[in-house]
């Protein structure tokens, strides 16, 4: 069990090496977001809808059926006033917004943990979208171990917790809202295990 | 109900920026009330250097007259025209708007909207473009009330009203409204952000003479737990309130407050409670509050067991309805118990707007209450109750305007319980439709076409076929060919939003028919360039331009440089444009802030612009803007 815990710590850490130095290979869809299609304009609109569905095609074509941001358009309002319905019938819940906020970030983000599968892919998805403030804070370069920053996670009762810590099915329930802290200041938690 | 009526009417700051085609205006001088573009600008800029001189006595004496005549325009249209006569008709004017309707928070600084409009009462603001409603722009990125509220706050001591659609409203800017304005009545705010019980309790305890107090599908966050009891603070004294809606205040309220609050407001007409009011609780607030023509009826659920209190029964809460002879508009139903949807069966008869949306509710369910309901205008239901339930609706509701069907699973993979059969089925039993906005997976060219002709009256056609890129179900054809009839029979659209597999035709049928389309939603369409550029070139009303992924590049933007200082904004994400394309744009034309939104991690300074947000500003670009946003 220890070693579980401590695999979805070392996913969760933020790290600043180049792509391919220990960290895992990206697939096509970065952080989750909708890629956006190059040249090909055949990429833009998928005319065969009888695409077998659910299948995340790792670096393959980018529109592919995974979730895209804002569509179709409903209002955040009205989907998180679904999603606990949802969750008590046992259906997909269709979005599940979290702000995440970043110490020493002027600015919160929001993002849908519905877009990801996992652990890894969420990692990936605060890695580049806070990457341009890690920068400026360090200098560290591929082969360093260790991360600055640690993500933590407010839950349903308010406590804040290591991400990581549970499978990912119970994360995505009970997670509130996101925190990325310095790694100094999350030491305490990950003794509360 | 949520309203998302994109004004039709021009905006403030259209009269007094049109069209050059040379590219700047001169100062031309010169009142001749014609409509020639160069002399607007300059009649424009002379009235406002001399709105401050005095103009001599008689002069003096002829204002004062148009000014008691033109008290009497209330729309804006009017007012605007009114105001393009002379410059003492336009002095006169700006002294007598009385509400002052401003679409883009950031096309005019506060300042000069206060300089122009001294009088002002009310305020009527929108921020953030609508995309943001689908997270497609990143939190931060502006459009706060604060600047606004400080400016007001000395130079409108009369202010009575401020509606704010899209904007960050803080808790501060709450409570600088709540003291600055000693006759203030009047708040409503629509999808905006940044507050949280705190201000609404400052509102309540501060504004002596709040009547209406509508809150509307906001983001109210509380942080670390700062929940305020706010309806408490609303004093003894308060007893005018005439409105107050909180659904989106998504904690429960003090009750025994808000009972007493409503006992004491005999004016309310209308209440709209949120999601932890109870049925046993709507009851006893209903009945103390027999006037209500609007009610927002919150969960419609009860709570087992609750404090002593036995199950309600459906005659005693249907002879609670009874009693509210007035109703004439339902919503709520957050967490409908099914048992208990016979209640409402009383009013049905006289029910002109229901709003189902978040009921999860079959077409046996629904059937038995829309059979009621004969005098309905507005219908808002979700898709649980199929084709069937649309049915029943197309037969009962004659009088139909507008219809609304959410998803209840909003993915692109979901099964999809409506379809294009329930559609014609609207169309063929209410033809008074005039404003639709359908969630659907199984659409054909047919279907819509049925709808073109058989309610020619439509003013709203909005269809999201939630699959993208979907074909026509039966043929495999594009969809083009129904939208394309959408616009040649509905000689009144205004509003038009497009989904499915589309081609580069469907523009060129909106370019050819849609003259008076003024709103246009864009998503996953097209081929090519040729599809904007017939767009810009061919709609002179188009005012609203929202396309999202679809393979437009700069050849295509620059085809509208002609048309954009006529329009509100346009967005455009995810498509091909190249910063050498806006950067041209940004250059033809001074008075558009051409702004560039980025991720966080992006560098702005690639070619590729993921994210182009344009709108004229009579004021340059803004100075508030975050660093993820550059401005060409």
């Amino acid at each position: 069990m220890e070693a579980v815990a401590a695999s979805y710590v070392k996913d969760t850490e933020l790290r600043l090496g180049l792509p391919g130095s220990e960290a895992p290979e990206k697939p096509a869809m970065r952080g989750g977001k909708r890629a956006l299609p190059e040249d090909d304009e055949a990429a833009f609109c998928k005319s065969s809808p009888e695409d077998a569905s659910g299948l995340r095609s790792v670096g393959a074509a980018p529109v592919a059926k995974a979730q895209v941001v804002g569509w179709p358009p409903i209002r955040t309002y009205r989907k998180n006033n679904f999603q606990a319905r949802k969750a008590e019938t046992g259906a997909d819940a269709s979005g599940l917004f979290v702000k995440v906020s970043m110490d020493g970030a002027p600015y919160l983000r929001k993002i849908d943990l519905k877009l990801y599968q996992g652990y890894k892919e969420l990692k990936e998805a605060l890695d580049s979208m806070f990457k341009s403030f890690s920068q400026g804070e360090s200098s560290r370069k591929e082969g360093c171990n260790g991360s600055e920053y640690a993500i933590t996670y407010e839950d349903k009762d308010g406590d804040l917790m290591l991400v990581g810590d549970v499978p990912w099915e119970m994360f995505t329930s009970s997670c509130k809202r996101l925190r990325i802290m310095k790694a100094s200041e999350a030491r305490g938690l990950e003794s509360k295990q | 109900m949520t309203e998302d009526g994109d004004g039709e009417e021009k905006d403030e700051e259209k009269q007094k920026l049109s069209p050059t085609r040379s590219g700047g205006g001169g100062v031309g001088g010169g009142s001749s009330g014609s409509a020639s573009s160069l002399s607007k600008m300059g009649r424009v800029r002379g009235g406002e250097e001399r709105a401050d001189q005095p103009p001599p006595f008689s002069d003096q004496v002829l204002e004062n007259v148009i000014e008691n005549v033109l008290e009497f325009l209330e729309y804006r249209r009017d007012r605007n025209a009114a105001s393009l006569v002379c410059r003492s008709w336009y002095r006169a004017e700006a002294q007598t708007r009385r509400e002052v309707f401003i679409g883009n928070c950031y096309a005019v600084s506060p300042a000069r909207a206060i300089t122009r409009f001294r009088a002002a009462r009310a305020l009527v603001l929108k921020g953030r473009p609508r995309f943001a409603d689908f997270n497609l722009v990143p939190p931060g990125w502006g459009a706060r009330f604060s600047p606004w509220v400080a400016a007001m706050a000395p130079a409108y001591p009369w202010l009575e009203r401020v509606c704010l659609k899209r904007m960050t409203v803080s808790d501060a800017d709450l409570a600088l409204l709540a003291r600055s304005f000693p006759s203030f009545r009047d708040l409503t705010l629509i999808c905006c952000d940044g507050f949280g019980t705190p201000g609404l309790a400052t509102i309540a305890e501060l504004c002596r003479n709040l009547r209406v107090l509508d809150l509307i599908e906001n983001d109210v966050e509380d942080e670390d737990e700062q929940v305020a009891d706010w309806i408490s603070k609303f004093p003894e004294a308060t007893a005018c309130l005439e409105s107050l809606s909180f659904e989106c205040v998504n904690c429960p309220v003090n009750f025994a407050a808000l009972e007493a609050l409503v006992v004491r407001s005999r004016s309310l007409r209308r209440l709209r409670v949120n999601q932890h009011v109870s049925i046993h609780q709507l009851r006893r607030l209903m009945e103390r509050a027999p006037q209500l023509t609007q009610l927002g009826t919150g969960s419609f659920h009860s709570v087992p067991g609750a404090a002593g209190a036995p199950d309600l029964d459906v005659a005693d809460l249907e002879s609670t309805y009874a009693a509210s002879k007035s109703l004439v508009c339902l919503s709520g139903f957050r967490m409908l118990e099914h048992e208990y949807l016979p209640a409402i069966f009383p009013v049905c008869a006289n029910l002109v707007s229901l709003n189902l949306s978040y009921a999860m509710i079959t077409a046996e369910q629904l059937k038995p209450v829309i059979f009621q309901c004969h005098n309905l205008h507005t219908f808002w239901v979700l898709d649980t109750i199929g084709d069937d339930g649309l049915q029943a609706v197309a037969k009962s509701c004659k009088n139909l305007s507008e219809l609304r069907v959410f998803p209840f699973d909003a993915s692109e993979d979901s099964e999809g319980s409506v379809s294009d059969s329930g559609l014609v089925a609207i169309s063929e039993g209410c033809p008074k439709l005039r404003s639709i906005l359908y969630f659907c997976q199984r659409m054909t060219n047919a279907a819509v076409m049925a709808m073109s002709k058989n309610c020619p009256d439509l003013v709203v056609f909005r269809l999201c076929i939630m699959g993208r890129c979907r074909p026509d179900q039966i043929t495999g054809e594009p969809m083009d060919e129904g939208f394309g009839a959408i616009v040649m029979n509905c000689k009144k659209l205004t509003r038009l939003a497009v989904s499915g597999l589309l081609t580069d035709r469907v523009f060129e049928y909106i370019a050819n028919h849609g003259k008076s389309v003024r709103t246009l939603s864009v998503a996953f369409a097209g081929n090519t360039d040729l599809s904007l550029k017939y767009i810009l070139e061919g709609c002179p009303n188009l005012q609203k331009l929202e396309i999202r992924d679809s393979p437009f590049g700069d050849a295509g933007l620059l085809s509208g440089i002609h048309h954009f200082y006529n329009m509100r904004f346009v967005w455009m994400s995810a498509c091909k444009l190249s910063s050498a394309g806006c950067k041209e744009v940004a250059r033809s034309l001074p008075h558009l802030v051409v702004e560039v939104i980025g991720e966080w991690s992006q560098d702005l300074d690639t070619d590729a612009v993921e994210k182009l947000y344009l709108y004229r500003s009579l004021d340059g670009p803004r100075e508030d803007a975050p660093p993820f946003v550059k401005i060409l």
